[in-house]
């Protein structure tokens, strides 16, 4: 089944006088439980594909369907919240709160829900701190819960990016050059990482990337070429239904 | 504690010299405001004392001729009775600790060369030093004796005028109670200090023994003044002067009595100006601790665009991000205003050690402030809550500024922000 529908999706920018086309009339349809790598040059449309998968943007054209349900003319309230619900970020440079520990980084989103939801229907402070632990045992920091971003390296970053990502159970996990920053073995750990939980959590992974490590371990490719799908490995018959 | 206020708490901490040199700006301006409210106040406090000390005492009870017409202090309208209208006030007013009477007149004084017109006055010595201060102001010499005869007292600024000293001999001359004129010689035995030249008060004492034999037998006596116990503070002394007022008043129906705020009525306009002047001054230092606060909160927002597109793709809104900004101006504010409070305590406990107006005001003349002796810093509890909510307001209103600059980042642009 189909979480993800793009049809005939389009972003422009005015540059100047002129009109630049991110993205020109795409069409894509990402199962859920999927691990999949959008590729292609700089300049290619990666980015402003990623922005829209993630509600960050908006289409000049086209529509999206999410889970069952249009985004178009949701407006700023309405994608915070689609945000806050249902998708999850990791970003190249980790992007951590370095002023909150480990524990409060990954409780984060949680904290954000429960803020919107208000105290009658949100996690309370203990379910919180719970899960939070959970998760970070589950991207193997147990123990560093409290020690703040500048006392990690930068793989141990990622795994409190990734399990601040996860904690609140996302429909789609959306990542952005998330090997950039790293070595090559640590770039492998947090790759086999990130596929071990998408093979237990069944969340669908949507990397935008340049890392042929990322490539070898995703299970479908897009490329994307000025801003149209190049090509398309197609949905592997591993996506759950 | 709420996520937004850990985030602002912290980051506040964070970037501790930006947060300490805002925080300065308010605690000095918080701390100056306090200090220059609590001697404002006790300048009040200062010049009502001196001219109950000096010249207007706590009430004053005349005839209602003789105030219609008291520019010329005329001496042909006496209080009738004025035993009787004392035992009668100290029997209706029991908060009166003490009652004198006095007759004022204008003389010329001379030093046989040069003469100066004097405002003078007929005391009863020791009835005297009980309501009034005079006694124990006397810079040179000694306050007058009941039965020594030919004895006077003059303010500094006289003797200094027609160059007498003490011992010297003065001549007075006035108009009597006969209506024609006469003159005497007397010894001056003491010298008041500048507290008299400075507020209009008389500038020659002389006993009422010595005043009859210069103005005649008939002298009477044109006003009764009354002491009380010096009051906790400057609204409550007028409180209870206007009350004894009132009482005296029904006492004594034909006399009439004016409480404190009647004589005090010039100087208390002008301390109502000297507020408003106050609060500019506190505006003016806390815009400039707001400018402060707005660059400190939009280095904030600036050092941390990335940051913000981080908790807008997490789900928080505009409005999250604002109140974010918005706490940390108002942590900011909230540090430097305490500091600002202690600040302020410090200076006012100074304050209170007595601060010497001479080595401020020395030889200056304030007209209607009369300000003289040791300057005491008053203690005013709202004057910190004032500072206190005008530091929190002004550090809140600032943030916004820039607070809603950073609710209005696009989180992808703010997620690409290098």
């Amino acid at each position: 089944m189909a979480i993800l529908q793009l049809a005939k999706v389009s972003r422009s920018y005015r540059k100047g006088e002129s009109e630049v086309k991110a993205l020109d009339a795409v069409d894509l349809s990402i199962d859920k439980g999927e691990f999949l790598a959008i590729v292609g040059p700089s300049g290619s449309g990666k980015t402003t594909m990623l922005n829209i998968l993630g509600c960050l943007d908006s289409p000049t054209e086209g529509t999206i369907v999410y889970d069952g349900t249009e985004l178009h003319g949701l407006g700023e309230a309405g994608l915070s919240a689609y945000r806050r619900d249902r998708i999850s970020f990791v970003f190249q440079s980790y992007n951590l709160i370095p002023v909150l520990t480990v524990r409060e980084n990954v409780e984060l989103p949680l904290v954000i829900e429960a803020r919107a939801r208000g105290r009658r229907e949100a996690k309370s402070d203990r379910e919180i701190k719970a899960l939070a632990l959970e998760m970070i045992e589950a991207v193997g920091l147990a123990g560093k819960a409290g020690r703040f971003p500048r006392e990690l390296s930068g793989g141990q970053e990622q795994r409190v990016a990734i399990a601040r990502a996860l904690v609140k159970k996302p429909l789609v996990v959306l990542a952005d050059e998330p090997t950039a920053n790293l070595d090559s073995r640590t770039a492998g750990e947090i790759l086999d990482l990130m596929r071990e939980i998408n093979e237990a959590m069944g969340a669908t992974f949507i990397f935008s990337t340049h890392d042929k490590l990322v490539m070898e371990r995703a299970r479908r490719i897009v490329a994307l070429h000025d801003g149209r799908i190049a090509s398309d490995s197609g949905a592997p018959a591993g996506a759950r239904p | 504690m709420d996520a937004l206020w850990k985030i602002a708490v912290r980051n506040v901490f964070r970037h501790r010299r930006r947060t300490i040199i805002t925080g300065i700006v308010m605690m000095v301006g918080i701390g100056i405001f306090i200090l220059y409210d609590s001697i404002l106040a006790g300048l009040d406090r200062l010049s009502i004392d001196t001219m109950v000390s000096y010249s207007s005492s706590f009430m004053k009870l005349r005839t209602p001729e003789y105030v219609a017409n008291e520019a010329g202090t005329p001496l042909d309208y006496g209080i009738a009775d004025p035993e009787a209208a004392m035992a009668t006030l100290a029997k209706a007013v029991p908060a009166l600790e003490a009652l004198a009477p006095r007759t004022l007149f204008i003389a010329q004084a001379s030093n046989y060369e040069d003469a100066e017109p004097a405002l003078s006055a007929a005391v009863d010595p020791e009835a005297d030093a009980k309501v009034f201060g005079l006694a124990s102001s006397i810079a040179e010499g000694a306050w007058l004796r009941n039965g020594a005869g030919r004895e006077a007292v003059v303010a500094a600024g006289l003797a200094k005028e027609l160059g007498l000293k003490l011992g010297d001999g003065l001549l007075l001359s006035a108009r009597t109670v006969y209506d024609n004129e006469n003159a005497d010689e007397y010894r001056i035995v003491g010298i008041a200090d500048d507290s008299l030249s400075l507020n209009g008060a008389p500038s020659v004492y002389l006993s009422y023994a010595d005043a009859r034999a210069l103005l005649g037998e008939a002298l009477p006596i044109t006003e009764i003044d009354a002491s009380a116990p010096r009051a906790s503070s400057l609204e409550t002394a007028l409180a209870a002067s206007a009350k004894a007022a009132s009482l005296a008043g029904a006492a004594l129906p034909s006399l009439r009595a004016d409480p404190l705020g009647e004589f005090a009525k010039e100087y208390l306009a002008i301390k109502d100006s000297k507020q408003k002047a106050s609060y500019m001054i506190v505006f003016m230092i806390l815009l400039i601790a707001a400018v402060g606060i707005v660059n400190t909160i939009l280095m904030s927002v600036y050092s941390r665009v990335r940051e913000i597109g981080v908790l807008r793709a997490y789900g928080m809104t505009p409005r999250d991000i604002r109140s974010l900004f918005s706490r940390e101006g108002l942590v900011i504010g909230a540090i430097g205003s305490l500091a600002g409070l202690v600040l302020g305590g410090a200076l006012v406990l100074w304050s209170r050690q007595g601060i010497r107006l001479s080595a401020f005001f020395g030889g200056i003349d304030l007209g209607a402030f009369p300000m003289n002796g040791l300057l005491y810093g008053e203690v005013r509890p709202a004057t910190y809550a004032v500072g206190l909510a005008f530091g929190l307001l002004a550090s809140w209103f600032a943030a916004r500024i820039p607070a809603r600059r950073a609710g209005r980042l696009d989180p992808a642009e703010a997620l690409k922000f290098v």
